[in-house]
């Protein structure tokens, strides 16, 4: 009898989730604000389904815990808290869960002559970055956050940053055209 | 502005940001340079590729999931092991039939599992609480102003007598020894189980403690054994012979002289230096009163 209420409360719980106007819990707001954009991010470096959605669960019980240390940081600077700790926690863990390109994508990328195709295979050049400067050219121009901001992300100056940048643009450029 | 300028400043005129002289001076350079301007071209293709790459949402599945654990106190780790193993674990076992069992085998494996472990720790707890009953003997360092006296005297940590019960009946066994204050102190009183007793440990090293050890016994009769002395003729034990015997505490220095020479005599024949060594402690077991314990270890090594 105990077993069978303890059974019919787990998956009451289970199947009852939290209505949002009553949460508690500032990782549930937060959650709620940002969860499509760690999401994107993370999907965006790694390029892989399961690895991202391993990473999103293990981000996110993070920032749970990381809730507990931050005093106020995450109320006034929200989006730029939550990006810190996904950054800090993609830059750990991308060795494990991103998608390598094999050996014949990357012949097929470098053998490639024709620039529309190039273009059409966007995505690859890009996921051939460093992981860093793809980070920022993601948050920089794909999200359009502010240099300041992404300096404070990832813990660089802004005027390195700016340069980053421009080295990462430049370093596409050659691939899509320089050596056509 | 050159083409080195232009590319220093290209990040700020491709956000809007330069300042209007210099925006007009690198509109000046882009309307000469036909290659800058076509790297700036490709900037801005690369820049609206970026924007207008697909956003992927979360899927729902995980927003419920998270939404689950966000704000409570379990550890990442068992959140994880929970929402990845809990749909599997619900969609086994489906009534509570079948969860009363699985709990109960698992308690099972647990159990069995751990049973070595249970049986090492009672173990060791009886051996605690025997050793303490027995042979419980605290360092001088524990007193406070007795620890000076073992401060220049060698710690010697050779003793067996831990490894032989009071029922043991050795060749130099239990021997009823009369003296004049042994009728009075064969009954240990309650107040004399709350001092601690002293106890004196001599080692001397030899080649032949057989030829030493009716030289010791010697002594330690010399010196008024008492009764409750249990090895007065010493025990045989792996490295050398062990004696241990209660003497009257006013004796003990005149006993420990007597080994010291002892122990000089046997150093000519057959080692340099060092052959005698001695330290004092403190033991929770009860003596008699005016009795000390005093064990004599007449060494191989």
């Amino acid at each position: 009898m105990a077993i069978s209420l303890f059974w019919n409360r787990l998956n009451h719980r289970r199947n009852q989730p939290r209505d949002p106007a009553n949460s508690a819990h500032p990782s549930f707001d937060l959650h709620r604000q940002w969860g499509d954009l760690t999401y994107d991010l993370l999907y965006s470096v790694l390029w892989n389904h399961v690895g991202t959605k391993t990473l999103y669960l293990e981000l996110w019980a993070r920032i749970d815990q990381a809730l507990k240390k931050a005093e106020y940081g995450y109320q006034r600077h929200s989006r730029a808290w939550v990006l810190q700790v996904t950054t800090t926690t993609l830059f750990e863990k991308h060795q494990k869960y991103g998608r390598k390109l094999s050996p014949s994508e990357q012949v097929m990328l470098d053998a490639n002559l024709n620039i529309p195709a190039k273009l059409r295979q966007f995505d690859s050049y890009l996921h051939k970055l460093p992981v860093r400067d793809h980070t920022l050219l993601l948050l920089r121009d794909k999200y359009g956050l502010p240099y300041g901001e992404i300096a404070t992300i990832l813990g660089m100056p802004e005027g390195s940053l700016r340069v980053q940048h421009q080295q990462a643009l430049r370093s596409l450029q050659e691939w899509l055209w320089d050596r056509t | 502005m050159n083409c080195f300028d232009w590319n220093i400043a290209s990040s700020e005129y491709l956000d809007g940001s330069l300042s209007p002289p210099l925006k007009k001076a690198a509109d000046d350079h882009l309307e000469s340079c036909a290659d800058c301007k076509e790297r700036h071209q490709h900037y801005r293709l690369i820049l609206e590729s970026l924007r207008s790459l697909p956003r992927s949402v979360a899927p729902s599945e995980l927003q419920h999931e998270i939404q689950l654990f966000s704000g409570t106190s379990r550890a990442p780790m068992v959140a994880e092991f929970f929402l990845r193993f809990w749909p599997t674990f619900q969609r086994t076992i489906r009534s509570p039939k079948a969860l009363t069992l699985t709990l109960s085998l698992m308690l099972t494996f647990a159990l069995l599992s751990g049973l070595p472990q249970i049986r090492s720790i009672y173990e060791k707890r009886i051996q605690k609480r025997f050793q303490s009953y027995h042979f419980g003997e605290l360092p001088l360092s524990q007193e406070g102003g007795t620890s000076a006296e073992s401060s220049g005297a060698e710690t010697v940590s050779e003793d067996f007598s831990d490894d032989f019960g009071e029922s043991e009946s050795d060749s130099g066994g239990l021997i009823p020894i009369s003296s004049e204050e042994g009728s009075n102190s064969e009954t240990v009183d309650s107040k004399a189980s709350k001092v601690l007793a002293d106890v004196w440990r001599f080692t001397i090293r030899t080649d032949s403690p057989q030829k030493v050890r009716s030289q010791v016994t010697q002594a330690l009769l010399q010196a008024g054994t008492l009764a409750g002395s249990r090895y007065v003729h010493g025990f045989t034990a792996p490295g050398g012979i062990q004696f241990d015997a209660l003497v009257p505490s006013a004796s003990v220095e005149a006993l420990q002289q007597k080994l010291s020479s002892l122990s000089q005599e046997s150093t000519e024949e057959n080692f340099p230096t060092g052959a005698f060594t001695w330290y004092r402690n403190r033991s929770k077991r009860p003596l008699p009163p005016g009795a000390s314990r005093v064990i004599v270890w007449l060494s191989l090594m």
